[in-house]
């Protein structure tokens, strides 16, 4: 009878803190839902405002609504009209024309460069890596006045001079491609490698059949943070752009409204609209592979 | 032992020889860069006491980082 008595004290004892358990992981996750619901309403209420005023009528610029009222595409038509000066299409080409050049140099150099870093063992590997972080710490703005003296004297200030743009991006896009593949690469297994030494495969051959296609998440996410990088650079194309070379974010601070000194708000979040949603797609269809690729070195085994 | 968190599994020093690897190669690029405003502000007889004087800092940081970094021994 006692002992029985014991074994249910036992369990009742055994089922109040299961219970109590129970209650505090309920209790933890909501605290992470809501936690992370105000982290998403942080991080996206600017671009749902953006959104839902590139769909507003421009007499409703100001009305703060917080759903979409008044809807209207207009917007969008005046973004790439061109009655005003503005040329917002042709400024969408220049963009992406710059950006895929960027990238495609970048990685080009980037992979090389990471491989020897992440590969090679040399003397000075960690000051060179201090280095390429060295120059990626130096301001943007400092470059702006010498570069500007530079290009004039080299005529690239006038015309279709895409380089006077490209070349400065990929001074910036170099290091975040640098660093990103090295760490990549890192933790890549070498041992595939040598096995495809061993089966006859030059040190070339090996890391261009084997390592390249393995290293595909990382390319690809570093690829993306680059074209990213040169996608919303406004500083240097600011100052470096011609009419004929002119990027998105120079063309959408220059938009110019129906009024003088009447900041066309409307057409500008139509126009942000637009450069904004290829990015989230493409982020959105290969976030796997970014995560995958940035997570890459985070965790040592 | 991956490339960024050096050291795991050899002890400390190799770790701290790399840390003091980047921070002389940061160093070098901030040091290079004052080198040269201080050269050529000096060839174009301008003002360059204060370039000269960030030179001096500069050079001393990365000639005590080169110092510990040769004390490390590896």
């Amino acid at each position: 009878m006692t002992a029985t008595t014991a074994t249910t004290a036992t369990q009742e004892r055994a089922d109040g803190v299961q219970e109590y358990h129970q209650k505090s992981d309920r209790g933890a996750r909501i605290r992470m839902y809501i936690g992370l619901a105000v982290l998403v309403i942080w991080g996206l209420a600017p671009f749902y405002w953006m959104v839902v005023t590139a769909f507003r009528d421009v007499g409703y610029t100001f009305d703060t609504t917080p759903w979409p009222t008044h809807v209207t595409l207009d917007n969008f038509a005046t973004a790439f009209s061109t009655d005003r000066g503005n040329h917002f299409g042709a400024a969408l080409v220049h963009s992406v024309i710059i950006g895929v050049v960027t990238t495609a140099v970048a990685m080009l150099v980037g992979v090389f460069a990471s491989y020897a870093l992440a590969r090679l063992h040399f003397p000075g590997k960690y000051v060179v890596l201090g280095i390429i972080l060295g120059a990626s710490m130096f301001p943007g703005v400092a470059l702006v006045t010498p570069l500007f003296q530079l290009f004039s004297n080299l005529g690239w200030m006038d015309g279709a001079n895409y380089q006077a743009l490209i070349i400065p991006n990929i001074s910036f896009a170099l290091p975040l491609t640098i660093y990103t593949l090295t760490a990549f690469l890192a933790e890549m297994p070498w041992d595939l490698e040598e096995s495809a030494r061993i089966d006859g495969c030059t040190q070339g051959q090996a890391f261009r059949k084997i390592m390249l296609p393995l290293a595909a998440p990382g390319l690809f996410t570093t690829a993306i943070l680059a074209f990213i990088s040169s996608w919303n650079e406004y500083l240097l194309a600011q100052q470096f752009s011609t009419k004929l070379t002119q990027t998105v974010t120079v063309a959408i601070a220059q938009f110019t409204g129906a009024q003088p000194h009447q900041e066309p708000y409307t057409a500008v979040m139509a126009a942000g609209t637009i450069v904004t949603v290829p990015l989230i797609i493409m982020v959105l269809i290969f976030q796997r592979a970014i995560v995958s690729g940035l997570t890459a070195g985070g965790v040592k085994g | 032992m991956g490339l960024f968190n050096p050291g795991s599994g050899t002890g400390g020093v190799r770790a701290r020889a790399q840390r003091l690897d980047v921070l002389l190669g940061i160093l070098g690029v901030f040091t290079a860069m004052a080198a040269i405003q201080t050269v050529v502000l000096e060839l174009r007889g301008a003002s360059a006491l204060g370039s000269a004087l960030l030179l001096f800092v500069l050079v001393l940081a990365t000639w005590a980082t080169w110092r510990a970094r040769r004390n490390t021994g590896v």
